[in-house]
């Protein structure tokens, strides 16, 4: 059987145009510490693996190496010291990195492959919508449920507004307490879960079930929807749509409390450093407007058209674990 | 000795020719996995199934927004696209340009009566449908033919499958004939299948076509 690919004999280079403008700064023999920096890439002549061409050729893609797209981004980073005397010391530092990107062109006369349309970000989700007004209010049917959009459209963006991570570690003569939490804000992500879950009564907002009046606008009339619809018939309806959601989190990553045992009992020992530490890892998730198990997690790996998308996958681990480290 | 060396190292480098991707089968290794495919994806698919959901023949008994609902969506389809033209389509086209260059006949016939099942099965879901502008690897904007234009096109390919058949020759498929196990009398009967479908197609344009060739 024939590759459903068609190779393209004419590739040339990508190139890829960077600027980068960095600061580091250091206060009070490094009691503060500061690193900035902002970066704005272009990519031209992009390669789009799998590119779809029309069926009818007898190939489903080919390799094209027209693609521009767009990247601007800022990392910082803040350290810190706030205490430090002979028995206690206190450390900090937080990260912060925001990436702003755009699909600028595709391939002439192609505005969108997949997940990639031309002005928008870098993987959106595109699929069954609800129609809505003027004003961004859901359109009501005369059954009293939401219209299908008879379109696709766009109704989700994957990409994140920021990202931080936060360490804190405090020493106490013998005694190290660390943490560390990660924030992601924003970022969409497709609840696959939730496809099969409104359906099936399983999601917890299926839990009211019994008549409701979809808040929206009424298609009949134009005023707002009085019509009474089952729960069930109205959860069964669920479009594409619902189940983006946004996949904020934060998690308490890492949490570790360690004990080192002091130079003078070692000495009597053949050893030269001990330490005894009980470290917990993901002990803490806060999404409050993903309902599934760990919207951290992409199902289908990271790839152009899979990412974050969440599909009956487990969690990422938690784990306890208890350590001596010896050291000779 | 240099000569040698220079072969061999010649021969090595040779990373053009990958031996797990031929480029070049013979037509009983096309003719299997066509033949499967047909079965899986032309006669069965998801178009076929949509059909029998639409005709209330089957219906899961709780189903997410979908087809099941009758929801669908144009690009619902783009999967039946895939498997008719990429899968077996474009294969049939290259089992018949192998089988035509090596003057294996039965192949050659087999490989056209299958492609005008598929156009037949094609037409009947898509109405006007490309086929004498495709599969040209240097046009990506693949014109239409007229529903008319595609019977045409299934008339004559049946008509010189027929004939390609009949000229007896001795290479026959055996097992990778899953359908007829090279049968060819039943091959011929594979045909009259195919003919009967387009008679009694529920296109008007199809019999008025048909009552006009004198069918």
């Amino acid at each position: 059987m024939l590759s459903t690919t068609l190779g393209n004999p004419g590739l040339t280079n990508e190139r890829l145009n960077e600027y980068e403008a960095g600061l580091e700064m250091n206060f009070f023999k490094d009691r503060l510490t500061f690193e900035g920096s902002y970066f704005s890439r272009k990519s031209t002549n992009g390669i789009i693996p799998g590119a779809l061409i029309s069926n009818a050729t007898g190939y489903t893609g080919t390799t094209i190496n027209s693609a521009e797209i767009e990247n601007q981004g800022i990392e910082l980073l803040l350290g810190a010291t706030p205490v430090k005397t002979n028995d206690f010391t206190w450390r900090t530092s937080a990260n912060f990195s925001s990436i702003r990107n755009k699909v600028l062109a595709l391939a002439p006369g192609i505005n969108q492959l997949g997940r990639l349309i031309v002005g928008q970000p870098y993987n959106i989700f595109y699929g069954n919508r609800y129609k809505r007004t003027a004003d961004g209010q859901v359109l009501i049917g005369a059954n009293g449920l939401p219209v299908v959009d008879p379109t696709q459209g766009i109704v989700g963006n994957a990409n994140p507004d920021f990202m931080m991570g936060l360490n804190n570690s405090f020493n106490y003569k013998q005694f190290t307490f660390s943490f560390f939490f990660d924030w992601k804000h924003g970022g969409d992500v497709q609840n696959d879960v939730n496809a099969y879950g409104y359906t099936y009564g399983t999601v917890k907002a299926t839990e009211k079930r019994g008549d409701m009046v979809i808040e929206g606008i009424s298609e009949v009339d134009n005023k707002p929807n009085t019509v009474v619809v089952n729960g069930q018939t109205y959860w069964q309806s669920r479009q594409y749509e619902s189940t983006i959601q946004d996949g904020t989190f934060i998690k308490l990553r890492n949490i570790s409390l360690s004990y080192d045992l002091s130079r003078a009992v070692l000495n009597r020992t053949p050893f030269k450093t001990a330490s005894l530490s009980v470290t917990g890892r993901n002990l803490w998730i806060y999404s409050p407007h993903f309902d599934g198990a760990d919207p951290e997690v992409s199902s289908y790996g990271t790839g152009n058209g899979v990412q974050s998308i969440y599909a009956f996958t487990t969690p990422t681990s938690r784990s306890f674990n208890v350590a001596l480290k010896i050291g000779f | 000795m240099s000569a040698i060396m220079l072969g061999g190292c010649k021969k090595f480098l040779d990373v053009n020719t990958d031996p797990n991707n031929p480029t070049d089968v013979q037509e009983s290794l096309l003719l299997a996995p066509i033949e499967l495919n047909i079965s899986d994806n032309i006669t069965s698919g998801f178009a076929q199934l949509a059909t029998q959901t639409f005709l209330q023949n089957i219906a899961p008994n709780q189903a997410n927004p979908g087809i099941y609902n009758y929801q669908m969506f144009n690009v619902d389809m783009n999967g039946d696209w895939t498997t008719f033209y990429v899968t077996v389509l474009n294969n049939l086209k290259i089992l018949n340009q192998k089988a035509e260059s090596e003057a294996h006949w039965n192949y050659a016939g087999i490989a056209k009566i299958l492609t005008a099942y598929t156009l037949g099965t094609a037409t009947d879901l898509w109405g006007d449908i490309p086929y004498s502008k495709a599969f040209d690897k240097t046009n990506f904007l693949v014109a239409y033919d007229s529903q008319e234009e595609i019977y045409k096109t299934i008339q004559s390919l049946l008509n010189s499958g027929i004939a390609d058949i009949a000229k007896g020759d001795a290479v026959k498929p055996g097992g990778d004939d899953y359908f007829y196990k090279g049968n060819m009398a039943s091959s011929d009967k594979s045909r009259l299948f195919a003919e009967g479908a387009l008679l009694h197609s529920p296109h008007e344009s199809t019999r008025s076509h048909r009552c006009s060739a004198g069918g």
